[in-house]
């Protein structure tokens, strides 16, 4: 065989293997790509929980009939805000801690105009963190929250308490924590499994999907943390979800 | 005077119910409230009401689980649920009416009216039992569906019936060994909750059980031969079923 003929076979053969990368990288970003969609959607989806929505256009229509007009076009532009943060939320993949805190307020509003005020809640936030310009993920929080109100507080004779704090952790990372004073996660899961549903946290198993998909595509690792606070001291109880995020800034 | 109670895991959504009762139907008068399943069952037996408007998701369980408690009912029922869930299909078959939230009090007061006119225990009942049947299990062998008409209430098994065919917003079902049943829903309701137990729209008015095609015509038109012998027309978009069925 000529020279001339094995650097054709040589070139060739890496021609085929360049063409074979080229196409796996091809296909890998694909994946990505529809992966990130399948996310978003999902979190659309599990922010705009249907029995939240409905059940808090219900209660809005409980003034229109008690002709507090007033008090109906607060929460109807309370839930119109809402709405269209979570719409603007599902197109970008950070946002301010400020419009968060935002979001998470509207929430909580609804929240509690639902559960007629069956808890309070605070948000928190360390002093010497920039809120305009810290991004961070946007309503990583949101699943845990409705847990805290939902499961935690649902079947408590006294008032529930809900914490949600923003606070610097080291140089690089803010920490993210969520306290309830409710029945605490595993007394939670334990009354979801005696109605008969097989419990699985929807809740984490989102949240752990995000993150996963969050550290896919932009390279942000964030660690979750869930503790029944009952755990760690029998004389109390609740829920502490705490989730360490490296910051970005805008 | 019909009396109601109402059931449902959100104090906001039993006040606006109570509201629009007062504002629409007045003849309705609310004797209890409950916001879960134990509550509801005992509020029922305690107060014995005519009417009860009940939510599917309870803050212990769900509207099944509270139905299930009773063998036979003496009560009208309209179910209340936040969005259409798949649950939503069995009330369908059992011609039971159901609301989305938040409530359209037209809808309200049009389920009410409707309950008025079939408030003989025996025909609620007949309904209720085959909501019962349905629900047992997963997968039915025999699902039956509840045919409602002016005056009357059939119980049918989904396997009987041979096909349906409409006029205008009307639809008659054709059923093995039966009279001709005529209902004032269209043909689209019921091919979307029949398409599930092998019904198949072969033509704009026609809507046919493969379980009961015999044989295919291809003169004069296309058409199924059906096992009690009528000519049922394909719709030339819907050829390819003459090589699926038959």
């Amino acid at each position: 065989m000529t020279e001339v003929g094995v650097t054709l076979i040589v070139l060739i053969v890496l021609l085929l293997v360049l063409l074979i990368l080229i196409l796996f990288l091809f296909f890998k970003i694909k994946k990505i790509q529809k992966d990130n969609i399948l996310l978003r959607q999902q979190l659309l989806l599990s922010q705009l929980n249907p029995h939240f929505v409905f059940n808090s256009l219900s209660a809005i229509q409980s003034f229109m009939f008690r002709s507090e007009a007033h008090l109906g076009s607060k929460y109807l532009a309370s839930f119109a805000k809402l709405t269209r943060l979570i719409l603007e939320n599902s197109r970008t993949q950070l946002c301010s801690i400020e419009q968060e805190i935002n979001t998470i307020t509207h929430y909580l509003e609804l929240q509690q105009l639902r559960f007629d005020n069956k808890f309070s809640y605070k948000i928190v936030v360390d002093d010497i963190l920039d809120k305009s310009m810290i991004l961070i993920p946007p309503m990583l929080t949101q699943p845990f929250i409705e847990n805290s109100i939902e499961h935690g507080f649902i079947h408590m004779s006294e008032e529930g308490l809900l914490t949600v704090s923003f606070k610097a952790s080291g140089p690089k990372h803010i920490l993210i924590e969520i306290e309830d004073n409710g029945i605490g996660i595993e007394l939670g899961k334990t009354q979801l499994m005696t109605n008969g549903e097989k419990y699985k946290s929807l809740a984490t198993k989102i949240t752990r999907e995000r993150i996963e998909g969050i550290r896919k595509s932009m390279g942000l690792k964030v660690e979750l943390n869930i503790i029944d606070l009952s755990k760690e001291n029998p004389q109390k109880h609740g829920t502490l979800v705490t989730m360490r995020i490296p910051i970005n800034h805008g | 005077m019909v009396n109601a109670v109402i059931i449902d895991d959100e104090t906001k959504v039993r006040e606006v119910l109570v509201l629009l009762l007062r504002n629409y139907c007045p003849n309705v008068h609310v004797i209890g409230q409950a916001n879960s399943v134990k509550t509801g069952y005992e509020v029922i037996v305690k107060s014995n009401p005519n009417l009860v408007l009940l939510d599917m998701q309870l803050s212990d369980g769900n509207g099944f689980d509270l139905l299930r408690k009773f063998s036979s009912i003496s009560f009208g029922l309209i179910i209340i649920t936040a969005y259409q869930e798949y649950a939503i299909r069995a009330f369908k078959y059992s011609a039971i009416d159901y609301l989305l939230k938040p409530i359209d009090p037209i809808e309200l007061s049009n389920a009410i009216d409707r309950l008025s006119k079939t408030s003989e225990n025996n025909l609620i009942n007949q309904q209720f039992e085959a909501l019962l049947a349905n629900t047992e299990s997963k997968n039915p062998p025999d699902k039956k569906i509840v045919l409602k008409t002016i005056d009357e209430i059939h119980v049918i098994n989904t396997s009987e019936i041979i096909r349906c065919e409409a006029h205008n917003n009307q639809t008659t079902f054709v059923i093995q060994d039966y009279e001709n049943i005529t209902v004032s829903k269209t043909l689209k309701e019921y091919e979307d909750l029949l398409s599930e137990d092998g019904f198949v729209r072969c033509h704009q008015t026609h809507l046919v059980n493969k379980k009961h095609v015999k044989d295919k015509n291809y003169i004069p038109v296309l058409s199924f031969t059906m096992s009690n012998g009528d000519i049922v027309p394909i719709s030339y978009r819907k050829k390819f079923l003459l090589k699926k069925l038959a």
